[in-house]
């Protein structure tokens, strides 16, 4: 087990390396450039050429990735062609604001969803099962833009229980969250019901309905933790996912996360923060997503003997 | 914790497809999803005969702009003064095809890499997993454009955009989905007959991992069909002035609160369209999975 | 309609004011050759009264309303912390490496350039330069500091930090042009500063008032290159910041005396209507560019008042004119007359914006009503077919953000009409401005605001310069330039302009489509923001009622 780890640790150098490369070269190919971004209205070419100079972009990208990759091993993740900034400062001080806002998030849409998914799955068919269906999914079907506002406004505006946006008051993240847990609700439950399914008619559950195990224990205990791999698989990429940046509720919310920071520098065309803030985020990434498949491990024996088998192979290979 | 082990019989085919027909059919849900899915093929295959394009779809009516939905425009009119319900009828063709060619591609794409992950292990899983996750840290946005940049902009290079994006996921999916079952007994049987990899990867694990794969699918027709209206103003998709639903509703973004009717209405059109899949593909999954069948 | 009217003939009045004073400026002594002309700011009395009363006229009729008054009634009990909503986010704190609104809103408190353009009176006023004078038709210029002005950090102005801050310019992203037009500048005496320019330039007076050209203190920006550069001697400093959340400004004992408030915070809320709703929920004092779709909710909400000003923005399409089809100038005239341009006011401004008549800012010294071209579709066709005789015609239009999208849209419903067809190409920001650049586009839809000066024009004229989208290259139009900021006979100075905009008139390489409106949603009560027409506002001496 710690050997998988350490192993999967050491596999996000490539990981990195890999991101690093293919951002860097995409930014490069992307039509527009940081200088004629930055650029005052009145800009001639002269001024351009020196602005270029003067960022070092003026030599091929090559030499500039190598530079880049050169930085990194010094942990230095470079400066910013806007702000002057350093990249990796930058991308710590929204990191923060985007942790909050996907924990939050996460648990809004567990909260919500698990239940109704292991409602709507002991019902299937019914009339309940389909207006849990219908619930999950109005939050899918309603792009955050348009959810968020119709929260600011309820909520904000109306009855003024919330801050309208910003990250300065505690209960500022509630509507936030609620906007993202809502878009994620409509895949958890729906997965939790369909795995729910999938265990509900198992031969063993129905030994122990036989046995007279009270359904509620049955479904509870008996037969969700058989359901919860494709579960916490979801939540898993999820988690992921947020922790990427949710752009549109970030604007909308005015919430201070690195969504906005890779997307506004992603319109500036700014290589290095661009660059720099997607490792970060891989890095990120990469661990939430290896904390779940140790989870596999604790939730389903046997994929841990599998992680057990694979050593012994690699020992006898 | 022992999981029933599963009939492995082999049906001949046409005795199958009866079979699942007659499960499909039996699902009530699963017919009304497929009726309305039907409907919306319909809609989207002649929807330049039931629309004259000129002046329903894209003709203004600067005189008419923003009306609220009446008799004579029922989901309204838009900045341009054009018809609402007649731009959404008419850009099911563009939407649902976005939906399905996105989805299919990441489908295809996610679900064969994560199998083949799940299913072999070692250093294939590691080199897939870990592309995947090279794939899943570049945003939507930088990733359509390249597909802009380099491809140029067509709705095709949209589709092709979102697809790319949701290959991570299905691949996931699926990995997770067949690690469950790759160590049950009727695979090791396979294996013990003699049957090639390909055959029992196609035969006896995917069907048995179809319903995570499935419920994912449906859903993500909505985001893509979503994040295509995301991306719109990069100049992928449609061109103006033909009518996309995601198109319309990052349209209604500025008039959101005087004229929430704009984005309404494309926004119940996709939830109608999901919703349809997502009862057809719960009739899907029900008659497919060989578990439900006794 | 009868009150735009008039206010839209109040400013063109101004502008005319405006040429006046600054001709006067210029060649106040009338032996211009050689002759030494010392300008003394603010002795253009009569001429300038007549400016500031046809200026202000607009803010007059809303300030008579209690909206943005000058300074706080009696009495008025003053909200210490002022809080404004932004659209864009701060990204730094170098006046040389940004030069947009959002940033000239924070120079304009945090730091001073050497001269002020009083916006009422249209006339230049003495700030951190008490008098400045040239002595040789605009090419050597001499600067009288003010004595004892004090920097943030207690450091007093000298002349040696005028000539760091001019110096420090070179490479940077926002001043670099403004680097180029020196030949040297240095430090006489230490209240003295001599500037010697490239070519005579009888604007640079009124370049020395834009935000790109503040004055930095040399000491703070060699201890600290970071953070020094936010030093000034403006009546704000910088307190703390966070780019892409918010800036916090504070108060200052400054030359200019102290402000109406302590702190004054800029929070960046990129979503237009969430913004607005935070300045309706009183979460902010100011909601900087509402949505104009938005404005009734302002106009109708007694706790709000909305200030009204002329945009001095244009937006405006160009033809690529080295490039196929758009080379042909008979098809430029076919789409100038084949536009609608009234309607397309109506729809993509909401009505809230004024016809462009020349390109030309509406403010800029040399504007000359053109008329604008009428929608004639007789005419239209009539060029098309010279361009086409065989039918077939058709124009990419590039575009970038929902309103030059729908104009786009409109444009081409329009021009269908005529027989040109119009694909629109839709990218983003980063995309249009590169590829209009690069020349790769055939015509675009794009905007630009005006300053006050004649030879502003240059930028989007000059071959080879970044915001010359048409790509247009007239070597009659670069003399006509040339002559112009170097003449100082004000008739003929203004011919020249007039000149320079008949030929665009004539070759259509642009077409100016209308000047937007500018709005700001305040606090009902607030005032003491001196409004710009560029959008580039002075808070300084804001105050918000406290209630």
């Amino acid at each position: 087990m710690h050997r998988y780890i350490i192993k999967r640790l050491l596999l996000m150098i490539p990981v990195i390396i890999g991101v690093s490369f293919l951002v860097f070269f995409i930014m490069d190919l992307a039509p527009g450039d940081a200088v004629d971004l930055m650029a005052p209205e009145g800009a001639t070419a002269e001024d351009l050429m020196a602005i270029r100079h003067d960022l070092g972009l003026d030599q091929p990208v090559v030499i500039r990735y190598i530079r880049y990759m050169g930085g990194m091993l010094h942990g230095d993740m470079g400066i910013s062609y806007v702000s002057k900034t350093d990249v990796f400062d930058t991308y710590m001080q929204k990191l923060p604001a985007t942790i909050k806002l996907s924990f939050a998030s996460i648990l809004v849409s567990v909260l919500l969803s698990v239940p109704l998914g292991i409602y709507s799955a002991t019902r299937q068919g019914t009339i309940q099962d389909n207006i849990s269906m219908v619930l999950a999914m109005i939050g899918l079907s309603m792009p955050n833009f348009w959810l968020g506002l119709l929260l600011i406004i309820a909520f904000s505006l109306h009855i003024h229980l919330f801050p309208s946006g910003g990250d300065q008051t505690l209960s500022a993240i509630v509507l936030p969250a609620l906007t993202i847990g809502t878009g994620l609700m409509a895949t958890l439950t729906r997965t939790t019901r369909s795995s729910m399914l999938d265990v509900l008619k198992q031969e063993y559950l129905r030994t122990a309905r036989a046995k007279g195990i009270p359904e509620k224990t049955v479904v509870m205990s008996h037969a969700l933790r058989n359901a919860l791999i494709p579960i916490i698989t979801i939540i898993g990429t999820q988690l992921a996912g947020v922790l990427g940046g949710s752009v549109l509720t970030e604007t909308v919310f005015a919430w201070p996360g690195v969504g906005r920071l890779i997307v506004d520098s992603l319109n500036m065309r700014d290589t290095p923060l661009v660059t720099g803030s997607i490792i970060m985020t891989t890095i990120l990434l990469s661990i939430v997503l290896l904390l779940v498949d140790l989870l596999y491990a604790v939730v389903d024996p046997r994929i841990k003997a599998q992680y057990i088998i694979k050593r012994g192979r690699k020992k006898r290979g | 914790m022992a999981k029933t082990m599963e009939q492995t019989t082999e049906r001949k085919a046409r005795g199958q497809v009866a079979e699942i027909w007659h499960q499909f059919s039996r699902n009530k849900g699963a017919m009304v999803g497929s009726f309305i899915v039907l409907v919306i093929a319909f809609i989207a295959i002649f929807a330049d005969v039931l629309l004259d394009y000129d002046t329903q779809v894209v003709g203004q009516n600067v005189a008419e702009r923003l009306q609220w939905p009446s008799a004579a425009h029922w989901f309204g009119t838009d900045e341009l003064g054009r018809d609402i319900f007649f731009r959404i009828l008419y850009g099911t063709r563009f939407s649902c095809s976005v939906g399905l060619v996105a989805v299919s591609i990441g489908l295809v794409i996610g679900v064969t890499l994560g199998a083949i992950a799940g299913f072999f292990g070692g250093a294939l899983e590691e080199v897939i997993m870990r592309s995947t996750d090279i794939l899943s840290a570049v945003p939507n946005m930088l990733m359509a454009i390249v597909i802009v940049s380099v491809l140029g902009q067509s709705i095709w290079n949209l589709m092709l955009a979102v697809g790319i994006t949701s290959v991570p996921q299905f691949v996931r999916i699926t990995r997770a989905a067949v690690l469950t079952v790759r160590n049950q007994e009727y695979v090791e049987a396979s294996k013990a007959i003699g049957l090639t990899n390909g055959k029992i990867i196609f035969k006896h694990i995917l069907p048995n991992c179809l319903s995570p794969i499935i419920v994912q699918a449906t859903l993500r027709v909505a985001s893509a069909i979503i994040s295509a209206s995301s991306l719109s103003f990069l100049g992928l998709g449609v061109p103006a002035p033909a009518p996309e639903w995601g198109s319309l509703l990052s349209g209604g973004r500025k008039y959101i609160r005087d004229y929430s009717y704009m984005t309404l209405f494309p926004g119940l059109a996709i939830m109608i369209t999901v919703l349809a899949l997502n009862m057809m593909g719960d009739g899907l999954r029900d008659s497919l999975d060989p578990k439900l069948k006794k | 309609m009868k009150k735009r009217t008039y206010r839209m003939a109040a400013f063109l009045l101004a502008a005319a004011m405006t040429a006046g004073t600054l001709a006067g400026c210029s060649s106040g002594d009338k032996s211009s050759e050689g002759g030494q002309t010392t300008q003394a700011a603010g002795s253009q009395a009569a001429e300038g009264q007549a400016g500031s009363q046809a200026a202000a006229s607009g803010g007059e009729s809303q300030a008579a309303a209690g909206i943005n008054a000058k300074t706080p009634p009696e009495g008025m009990a003053l909200k210490d912390d002022i809080v404004i909503g932004m659209k864009s986010k701060h990204t730094t704190i170098d006046q040389m490496e940004a030069s947009n609104t959002q940033h000239n809103y924070m120079w304009r408190m945090v730091l001073d350039t050497l001269v002020h353009f009083n916006n009422e009176t249209s006339e230049l006023e003495p700030q951190l330069a008490t008098e400045w004078s040239t002595d040789d038709g605009g090419k050597t210029y001499i600067f009288k500091l003010r004595e004892g002005v004090k920097f943030h950090n207690g450091e007093t102005l000298k002349a040696s930090d005028v000539a760091f801050t001019f110096n420090r310019m070179e490479g940077t992203t926002s001043c670099n042009g403004l680097f180029l037009k020196f030949e040297s500048v240095e430090a006489v005496d230490d209240l003295t500063v001599k500037m010697v320019l490239t070519d005579p330039n009888l604007d640079w007076p009124y370049m020395m008032t834009l935000p790109t050209s503040c004055i930095l203190n040399e000491k703070a920006v060699t201890d600290d290159p970071q953070e020094g550069p936010g030093v000034g001697t403006g009546p704000w400093q910088i307190d703390t910041y966070e780019f892409g959340n918010y800036t916090t400004l504070k108060a200052f004992e400054s030359w200019r005396g102290l402000p109406n408030a302590k702190t004054f915070t800029f929070r960046y809320i990129p979503e237009d209507s969430a913004r607005l709703i935070a300045l309706q929920n009183g979460e902010v004092d100011i909601c900087a560019e509402p949505a104009t779709i938005e404005l009734g909710r302002i106009e109708e909400d007694p706790k709000l008042d909305l200030i009204v000003y002329d945009g001095g923005s244009l937006t405006y399409m160009a033809f690529n004119t080295q490039k196929a089809p758009a080379d042909n100038e008979e098809l430029r005239k076919a789409v100038a007359y084949g536009i609608d341009l009234d309607s397309i006011i109506a729809v993509a401004a909401e009505g809230r914006g004024k016809k462009a008549t020349s390109f030309w800012g509406w403010s800029e010294y040399g504007f000359h009503d053109m008329g604008g071209y009428t929608r004639d579709l007789d005419k239209a066709k009539e060029h098309l077919a010279k361009a086409y005789p065989n039918g077939g015609a058709t124009l990419d239009i590039s575009v970038s953000g929902a309103e030059r999208k729908t104009i786009a849209e409109m444009m081409q419903s329009q021009l269908k009409e005529i027989g040109l067809t119009i694909n629109i190409v839709e990218l983003d920001s980063a995309g249009i401005s590169t590829t209009t650049t690069n020349g790769e586009h055939q015509s675009c839809i794009y905007g630009m605001g005006f300053n006050i000066f004649g030879d502003d024009a240059r930028r989007i004229l000059q071959p080879g310069s970044a915001v010359n989208k048409a790509h247009y290259d007239s070597p009659l139009v670069m003399e006509l330039l040339d002559k112009a900021v170097a003449e100082t006979d004000e008739t003929a100075r203004k011919d020249y302009y007039k000149q320079i905009q008949e030929d665009v008139y004539e070759h259509a390489p642009y077409i100016p489509l209308y000047y937007a409106d500018g709005f700001i949603g305040v606090k009902k009560g607030t005032g003491g923001i001196d409004i710009y027409p560029t959008s580039h506002h002075d808070y300084s001496n804001i105050f918000v009622p406290a209630n």
